[in-house]
């Protein structure tokens, strides 16, 4: 588990399975969204879908929309905006953003700490090979 | 809620001649009012020093602490403080999403669920100290903002716009919308990044949850509380002993259905038993003794209080009355009924301070020990990380 903001990770997708999802957690009962970029190898960002909020439901989940066999090298940009309901004083957050395909969990990041005001902002970076 | 210096070093002086003047004339007085509402610090209350509505008291906080002063029921000045947590949330609130949060009406119990200890000293005379630990429950709170989606709606919508604002205002710069994490420079643009979302999403959100808060300050509530208390005499933790326990519920109603009241009204009814409480003798004469009061300098007794009280005003500016009617029953002795009338005014001065004015009298005790009370305060709390 971390208290930074910016995590950046690498991880390996099956070139044959499916289309990964990002999926993020909101723990302790507060609200939160993400959204999701794609950033190709010629440093071009792309914004994905529809923000998942923890208002869905108990998951968010987004469709990356790219088959794994064209993200070699890419980075999947995870804008992540966690907010405390009650006001953030004497609140923590959770934000746990999972990479799945085909149902399997590729890589899990975990980021939680005190709240310093009533939002916390939150990168994760995924570099897909 | 900003306030300029010379204002705040002029209330406090005026609060504090008020507060020295108000113990000399209370000298034995009773509180009632600090005692009676929905308790910030349920281990303040069976202490008799409840720190009052410096925070909603059903918003669940990891970890809370309060300064308490007031009298306590004997009539002496009492200073402590007050620990505060919602230990469900603290043990296992990372396996709580807002959703189950949402659709589990037993989660939501066991999140509120608080404990408190709390612990006054007496100054001047009185050199008794106490420790008082409660357990609360909430059964239901109509202001909980997790539970209000036309609020979390809006949370999200700004979280959206503050962070479309950050990344048009990079595009503009000629930078991606977020940080490239290539680039040779990525640790410092994402800590700037970081920043300016977190500034424009708070500068979007904090209006709104004031707003929520204000909104919430009167909704209908119900807790019940149990709390074992101790006291030492002498002040010495060697010599803490057992000073009963009491056991109350507390309903309000936040008039939610009538326009014109539910911003500015409150009816809180409350019933509490106190068992085996050691409390200090003030009746001194002969005849007062012989007419059955108690003539020791401490006694135990049970005691049942049940009463209304009723808030008008607003989250940052308010006035109550409250009446209350008590069954004692000092062991060995007569019982007495008698009853409790009391106004308090309360006003904020800052965020978790609170000046607080408040002034009363009782009717109906044996031997003319009919007490007035008169006292001005502080309340200070905070919560921490």
């Amino acid at each position: 588990m971390s208290a930074s903001p910016v995590d950046r990770e690498t991880v390996t997708l099956d070139p044959s399975g499916g289309i990964p999802v990002v999926e993020v957690y909101f723990g302790q009962a507060q609200a939160g969204r993400f959204n999701l970029y794609l950033q190709d190898p010629s440093k071009q960002q792309t914004k994905v879908g529809s923000a998942g909020t923890a208002s869905g439901g108990e998951i968010a989940s987004v469709s990356v929309g790219k088959k794994a066999s064209d993200l070699n090298n890419w980075w999947i940009c995870i804008d992540i905006t966690v907010m405390a309901p009650t006001g953030g004083d004497g609140q923590r957050y959770l934000a746990v953003t999972s990479l799945k395909q085909d149902g399997n969990s590729l890589i899990s990041v975990e980021q939680s700490d005190d709240f310093s005001g009533n939002s916390e902002s939150l990168l994760v970076y995924l570099k897909c090979q | 809620m900003p306030i300029n210096r010379t204002s705040t070093i002029s209330v406090l002086l005026l609060a504090s001649v008020l507060s020295v003047q108000a113990q000399n004339v209370a000298t034995n007085a009773k509180n009632t009012t600090l005692d009676f509402s929905i308790p910030d610090s349920p281990a303040a209350n069976v202490l008799g020093v409840t720190p009052s509505s410096i925070t909603k008291p059903t918003t669940p906080r990891s970890f809370a602490t309060a300064l308490l002063n007031g009298f306590d029921q004997n009539g002496n000045f009492q200073n402590g403080i007050s620990l505060d947590t919602a230990p469900y949330l603290l043990a296992y609130g990372d396996k709580v999403s807002l959703s189950s949060y949402q659709h589990s009406y037993a989660l939501r119990m066991f999140s509120r669920f608080q404990t408190s200890i709390a612990t006054t000293k007496g100054t001047s005379t009185d050199k008794s100290s106490k420790v008082g630990l409660a357990f609360q429950v909430t059964l239901f709170d109509f202001g909980d903002p997790r539970m209000n989606r036309g609020f979390l709606k809006e949370l999200d919508q700004a979280a959206a716009k503050a962070a479309e604002n950050v990344a048009n205002a990079r595009r503009a710069a000629g930078k991606p919308a977020l940080p490239d994490p290539t680039s040779a420079n990525f640790d410092q643009d994402s800590k700037d990044d970081i920043a300016q979302k977190t500034a424009e999403t708070n500068k979007l959100i904090d209006p709104l949850i004031s707003r929520e808060k204000a909104a919430a300050w009167n909704r209908s509530s119900w807790i019940i509380a149990v709390a074992p208390s101790w006291n030492s005499p002498t002040g010495s933790t060697s010599d803490l002993r057992w000073n009963g326990g009491a056991v109350w519920t507390s309903i309000s109603y936040g008039f939610e259905q009538v326009p014109g009241l539910r911003d500015s009204s409150q009816i809180i009814i409350e019933t509490q038993y106190h068992n085996k409480e050691l409390v200090n003798n003030t009746v001194s004469s002969t005849s007062q003794m012989n007419a059955g009061t108690p003539n020791s300098t401490t006694f135990l007794q049970n005691s049942w209080r049940t009463g209304v009280r009723a808030v008008i005003g607003g989250p940052e500016t308010n006035g109550s009355f409250e009446f209350v009617y008590i069954n004692a029953r000092p062991y060995g002795f007569k019982s007495e009924d008698y009853a409790k009338l009391t106004f308090q005014l309360e006003k904020k001065l800052a965020n978790n301070l609170w000046l607080t004015f408040s002034g009363g009298g009782e009717s109906g005790r044996q031997n003319g020990q009919n007490k007035l009370l008169v006292m001005s305060s502080f309340k200070w709390g905070t919560s921490s990380h």
